[in-house]
């Protein structure tokens, strides 16, 4: 199960069960406005996504301009909520949007389950939703019941121009990726709902965007972007994310060029999973080992 | 339109810089939609054009990144983060905290790129919108028309900042667009002669911009 958006910005969900034809179904926004979907998990027996919705109030400034023609509209008000969706079958979804969460702007970016607990990262927004500015983790045991997890630390979870960008669980501990302006770095819970820093992780991923966390066997793998020349490089780690070391990546269609861009790693049965785009078309690719 | 569909090094022929590896000065690849390009090109024509001549050519832009593959406008290919305008003769460093820097000349110059910025991005986020814009500009171009729309904090903050710097309006920096927010940007636009009808008027804001960057770039007062 994957998820993403068409190029005319529906959200969708794309489903296989061998990995080469892909069935692909529609996520209802689940109130007015306009549905970014970013992360999937499994949950027992259904899938739970998650993302945001945003709502705008357009305004046209010129009445004398063609009502096909939007280049004239602006904002009076704009609102983006924490937003999940759920599937047992794994082609009808349905929605709802967070509004306990405390901020006007927020949204969620990436979900994971262990057990019973699933645990959604994302942000917070600055005054106008136009970019992120802190750290956002809800966790929930039943996929309709969000609460907050805290995040501690010198900065608390802030995060200038970015956002938490993964989450996944690892044995007895959960690990997730951020990126903000200084570059990537990656946090630690024990039990999903408290986090801290690995501190550490600020000198290795500087200048990074960390992309997604998955976990294979005792090693954990992100995949990071230099925010210079957008390289992708894959790392590892041994240690419960203390020390990491790059693993050349081995997925040809994610081979660095110019139009390649990875989006998220994970593990499914055993084997390293990345996806991204390829010249703006969605590839998915196994094989990073 | 793909987030990457543009690969490039240079806007407008002027070199795209990395300056947070120090200490080397590094090129940039910038990624993003082809539209945007076409925004950052016009940008970098006005920086060039806007200057008077002792400033020299504009020699490289220093930026923090373009495109970023995850949430919002970076993830979109429609985002570019500046932190440094070099001319021959000239620097205005957002990098380097400008905005709050000891020289008024500095304060003017950074007000000038950023009406300059807004001339082509309705979001532009400054060291005055919050901390986390205290060491670069922030460009984007959602949020709609290219008019002034009080109702963003990014554009109230930025009105109130050139009040205060060009016109000693004194006035308090809080994104809040109240009586005295108006009277002094009422004032502004009276003295550089441009219609009021700034937030129905894409032409009128435009002129608005480019007539108050002139001015700080020469730092002469309005």
């Amino acid at each position: 199960m994957v998820v993403g958006e068409t190029d005319t910005g529906q959200a969708v969900s794309w489903r296989s069960r061998d990995g080469r034809s892909w069935d692909e179904h529609r996520l209802p926004p689940p109130a007015p406005g306009e549905p970014d979907v970013w992360g999937v998990a499994a949950h027992g027996d259904r899938f739970v996504a998650v993302g945001s919705l945003l709502w705008q109030q357009p305004v046209r400034v010129r009445p004398d301009i063609a009502a096909e023609d939007r280049s004239d509209v602006t904002f009076a008000s704009a609102r983006r909520r924490p937003a999940v969706w759920w599937t047992v079958d794994g082609a009808t979804w349905e929605g709802e949007t967070l509004d306990g969460v405390g901020a006007v702007h927020a949204q969620l970016i990436a979900v994971s389950c262990h057990t019973d607990l699933l645990v959604a990262v994302g942000s917070t927004l600055d005054a106008d939703g136009a970019q992120g500015d802190g750290g956002l983790v809800l966790v929930s045991t039943d996929g309709t019941r969000w609460e907050h997890g805290e995040i501690s630390g010198p900065d608390a979870g802030a995060l200038p121009e970015g956002s938490f960008t993964g989450v996944t669980a690892a044995g007895d501990a959960w690990f997730a990726t951020s990126s903000d302006m200084a570059g990537g770095a990656v946090w630690t819970s024990v039990d999903g709902r408290h986090w801290s820093l690995v501190d550490a992780s600020r000198a290795q991923f500087a200048g990074m965007t960390l992309q997604g966390i998955a976990v294979r066997g005792r090693r954990v793998i992100v995949a990071a972007t230099s925010l210079a020349d957008h390289r992708t490089s894959y790392h590892a780690s041994l240690d419960g994310c203390r020390t990491w070391q790059g693993r050349p990546p081995r997925v040809r269609a994610m081979e660095r060029i110019d139009t390649t861009t990875v989006m998220d790693v994970t593990v499914v049965d055993g084997e390293v999973v990345v996806v991204g785009t390829r010249s703006d078309v969605p590839v998915i690719e196994k094989g990073v080992g | 339109m793909g987030a990457t569909e543009r690969s490039y090094r240079t806007i407008g022929g002027v070199p795209l810089r990395y300056l947070r590896s120090d200490p080397v000065l590094t090129t940039y690849y910038a990624r993003s939609t082809s539209a945007f390009e076409e925004k950052l090109d016009a940008f970098s024509y006005d920086l060039a054009r806007a200057v008077p001549r002792w400033y020299g050519g504009l020699v490289f832009i220093g930026t923090a990144g373009a495109y970023v593959n995850k949430p919002k406008y970076h993830g979109l290919g429609r985002a570019f983060d500046l932190d440094l305008v070099r001319w021959q003769h000239r620097t205005c460093g957002p990098i380097r905290g400008h905005h709050v820097a000891r020289a008024r000349y500095r304060r003017r110059r950074y007000i000038a790129i950023d009406a300059l910025a807004r001339r082509h991005f309705k979001y532009v986020l400054d060291g005055w919108y919050n901390a986390a814009h205290r060491d670069h500009l922030h460009l984007d171009d959602g949020g709609g028309a290219l008019v002034f729309n009080r109702h963003y904090r990014s554009d109230t903050v930025f009105v109130q900042a050139a009040a205060n710097e060009m016109s000693d309006a004194g006035l308090v920096v809080d994104g809040i667009y109240g009586p005295r927010t108006s009277a002094a940007f009422r004032i502004l636009k009276d003295r550089l002669d441009v219609p009021h009808r700034v937030s129905t008027d894409a032409w009128a804001y435009r002129r608005f911009l480019w007539r108050l960057a002139r001015r700080a770039l020469r730092n002469r007062g309005v």
